[in-house]
């Protein structure tokens, strides 16, 4: 264990407010300061460097990570020291270069947060957190909408980046407790729902468009075809929105229903696994701020 | 009606036309009269002329691009889903009414087909054939036709009118907000190329084998494997068993066990906090691992706010001895990534050296405030004006010093020192002794020379230079006194830094 480990969530990254005594600063060139800035959202670091083993990200997964800010103030600190060839007065001090590194947080933060009110301080960099998606959903949909949520607050998407064919990183400006998926939308489609291999259900629509509790079961022509028996299927939507003989269902609500909206996933609260592993930490780090381990 | 409002639909069953070229009624009449109305009543009539209109069903004839609105799954995709099925948006929306089939007024007399090419799966899949003359024809086997083509009561369920509002998106590229949408009954064929085809249910000809069908529009496209977006998540979320390192959603680092991962051989190979256990060896270690964790990791972390120099200022060690190299890798990466792209190296050596040319903008700065707190000199453009701005007083030979003392060479000259025959470390000497001040004086080509070289105290360290002459223009005939061979040189030298790259 590492004494690093902070269960709570911090705003780490102050702003600096002026340059560092005795020193001036001149202006870093725009290309270099978004390049550092892009640095702070890992872009352009080999992915090995970022998922150094290949279990951390197995085939189909999904996977959420909090951003090292000291892991990335590192890698700032490498980049300007590239160009620390002399010494003496020729050389960027460390408070030159802890400036740079904040001033590089600071211009990040803006970029995220543009609307920011100008007669408040500037938005400090939050806490950077993500998610990994290495799956064939990352192929067949790249564009993927993806939301996440601080309460009811939604979090700025710091980026959002095909890495591979089927692999997709997403940063947030902040930790949060609901992250959402939704199915790239792609206008007016008909379908069913496959409940397993054999087995196609239809949820039915009332008028208004919401739902009806439950759902209808959906008939082939025969098996192995895949041509849906409408007339059967017809007869169970009718049956479920009770409509009576006397009132036809008509196309309109055959459509209503058969209507798919964008799917949308929802990661939020932590599942058993979650809550035994972080149980398991707090005890750990238990252990060690009582001096019982080492 | 009431007008829609935006995000709102209205679906209809169907839009008959009040006229159709089907049945015993295909003859109409349109009567035509008029009636002129003065103030006191109908001042002229023209009696009513009837004329009588016979509609012929021209037979259909393939739709235009213009015809389509949209069309579903895309032409040409390659992904798509299989619990989809297809549909056809078109412009006319009383298109799929048109006309009739055996009098059936509400059933449309166009279907969406739909069938695999290269995988069939029905007893005959039908065929897309283009004849001689260009026509393009369906044909479908015989022993297909039940199971394949939708009734009539079918054919009404599947074809509806659809109304958005007029400032909907997907309004814009339609005449009037309405559109005729028609559904397939077939869902589409995994791992097959499927073609979907819009056809005139009116036969043109039947045998024994296979009934023809014209086709009105056609597409095709693929189906990915593995259903549709739902569908991969339900299994991404719960991984089968016997997948335990794969699959699942979990936090970085994690099994779906909520324990630091293990490899193929059960073991583990890292830690809570990410770190993987990266094989070192060294000759005397040959064992030796290391922790190593990427940016990315399971818990969140405080930013450790000392800037680090040198890379080994990173390097950390467990109380057990084993090595983390987590944050030299990052100070080494970030350096490796500088290097790599030359602009970038570039800015930011031009950074650093700007920076240290402004540092002497400082010092000098300081200099002058405290010589003249009253009465600032106006020299902030360049830091080589103040040579000229100001007659050498007590604050400049500190300036210079501080100049001189720590490395910093404003002329260049140093770099020339055994380049030029006759310039040696002797004449840069007495160069130096000059302060500075008065070498830079005559550098800086006075438009206004003096009428005569300033009063020089006998305590001035510059005395004993008199072979300088001062009333000269420019530096070239200053040095030449000197180092005859430096004035070509000197003649084009600048001390400038808005000189740098």
């Amino acid at each position: 264990m590492t004494f690093r480990i902070q269960p709570t969530y911090e705003k780490v990254i102050t702003p600096p407010t002026e340059t560092p005594t005795d020193h001036t600063v001149a202006p870093l060139p725009e290309a270099v300061e978004t390049w550092l800035e892009d640095l702070l959202l890992l872009r352009g670091v080999p992915l090995h460097y970022i998922l150094p083993h290949p279990n951390l990200l197995p085939s189909e997964s999904i996977r959420f990570f909090h951003i090292d800010p000291s892991w990335t103030a590192r890698l700032i600190e490498g980049a300007l020291n590239a160009a620390l060839v002399g010494g003496g007065q020729m050389a960027l001090s460390r408070e030159m270069v802890a400036y740079l590194r904040k001033r590089a947080a600071l211009l990040l933060a803006g970029r995220l947060f543009p609307d920011a009110p100008l007669n408040q301080p500037p938005p400090s960099l939050p806490q950077l957190s993500g998610m990994f998606i290495r799956s064939e959903i990352v192929r067949r949909w790249p564009g993927l909408n993806i939301t996440a949520k601080e309460g009811q607050n939604a979090l700025t998407l710091a980026r959002k980046d095909r890495l591979a064919s089927g692999l997709m990183i997403a940063i947030f400006a902040g930790i949060p407790d609901t992250v959402e998926i939704v199915e790239p939308f792609e206008g007016t489609r008909f379908g069913v729902e496959r409940h397993s291999q054999n087995e196609y259900r239809l949820q039915v629509r009332k008028d208004d468009g919401s739902f009806i509790t439950g759902d209808v079961s959906v008939q082939f022509r025969s098996t192995n075809s895949t041509v849906l028996d409408i007339e059967q299927l017809a007869n169970q939507v009718h049956a479920k929105l009770g409509l009576g003989s006397s009132v036809p269902l008509g196309s309109a609500r055959l459509a209503l229903s058969l209507q798919q909206q964008p799917f949308k996933q929802i990661f939020g609260g932590a599942d058993a696994a979650e809550t035994t592993r972080l149980t398991r930490i707090e005890n750990d780090l238990a252990v060690l701020q009582a001096g019982g381990g080492t | 009606m009431t007008i829609l409002l935006p995000g709102h639909m209205r679906l209809y069953d169907n839009a008959l036309p009040k006229i159709r070229p089907e049945g015993t009624n295909r003859q109409y009449s349109i009567a035509v009269g008029l009636d002129v109305q003065g103030s006191n009543g109908v001042i002229a009539t023209v009696a009513p002329s009837t004329i009588q209109y016979e509609l012929v069903d021209a037979g259909a004839t393939e739709l235009s691009t213009a015809d389509v609105l949209a069309v579903y799954p895309p032409a040409g995709a390659e992904d798509e889903s299989d619990v989809m099925l297809p549909h056809i948006v078109l412009r006319a929306r009383s298109f799929p009414w048109a006309t009739t089939i055996q009098g059936m007024a509400d059933a449309p007399w166009v279907a969406l087909l739909l069938f695999a090419e290269a995988q069939p799966i029905l007893p005959a899949e039908p065929t897309l054939v283009v004849q001689s003359n260009g026509r393009r024809i369906v044909k479908v086997p015989n022993a297909s036709i039940p199971g394949l083509l939708p009734t009539p009561t079918e054919r009404s369920l599947l074809c509806h009118v659809r109304e958005l509002p007029t400032d909907d998106p997907l309004t814009a590229r339609d005449d009037d907000a309405f559109v005729a949408i028609i559904v397939g009954n077939r869902l589409p064929v995994p791992g097959a190329l499927n073609r979907v085809c819009l056809v005139d249910l009116r036969e043109l000809s039947t045998s024994s084998d296979y009934a023809e069908f014209q086709v009105l529009y056609e597409w095709s496209f693929k189906v990915g494997l593995g259903g549709d977006f739902e569908e991969h998540f339900r299994r991404l979320r719960n991984p089968q068993p016997g997948s335990a390192q794969t699959g699942g959603v979990v936090a970085l680092g994690c099994g779906l066990d909520g324990l630091p991962i293990r490899n193929e051989d059960d073991v583990v190979v890292a830690n809570d906090d990410g770190e993987v256990f990266l094989a070192a060896p060294t000759p005397a270690q040959p064992l030796r691992l290391v922790n190593y964790a990427g940016p990315c990791v399971p818990l969140p972390r405080l930013l450790d706010d000392a800037s680090v120099f040198f890379v080994d200022e990173a390097l950390a060690v467990r109380p057990d001895g084993r090595e983390v190299v987590t944050y030299s890798a990052a100070f080494e990466l970030g350096r490796l990534m500088a290097m790599s792209d030359p602009a970038i190296l570039e800015g930011l050596v031009y950074f650093r050296d700007h920076q240290f040319r402004r540092h002497i903008d400082l010092a000098l700065e300081v200099e002058v405030n405290n010589a003249f707190p009253n009465d600032t000199p106006a020299f902030r453009g360049s830091w080589k004006d103040i040579f000229t701005d100001i007659w050498g007083g007590g604050w400049m030979p500190n300036a210079m010093n501080e100049l001189w003392n720590n490395g910093a060479d404003p002329t260049g000259l140093r770099d020339l020192v055994g380049k030029i025959p006759g310039f040696q470390e002797a004449q840069l000497q007495q160069l130096a002794q000059m302060g500075g001040t008065w070498f830079e004086l005559a550098l800086s080509k006075i438009e206004a020379p003096q009428a005569s070289a300033p009063a020089l105290s006998s305590s001035s360290p510059f005395v004993n230079i008199g072979i300088i002459d001062w009333n000269a223009h420019d530096v070239s005939s200053v040095l030449s006194n000197m180092v005859p061979d430096l004035k070509a040189v000197v003649s084009v030298l600048e001390i400038d830094e808005e000189g740098l790259p």
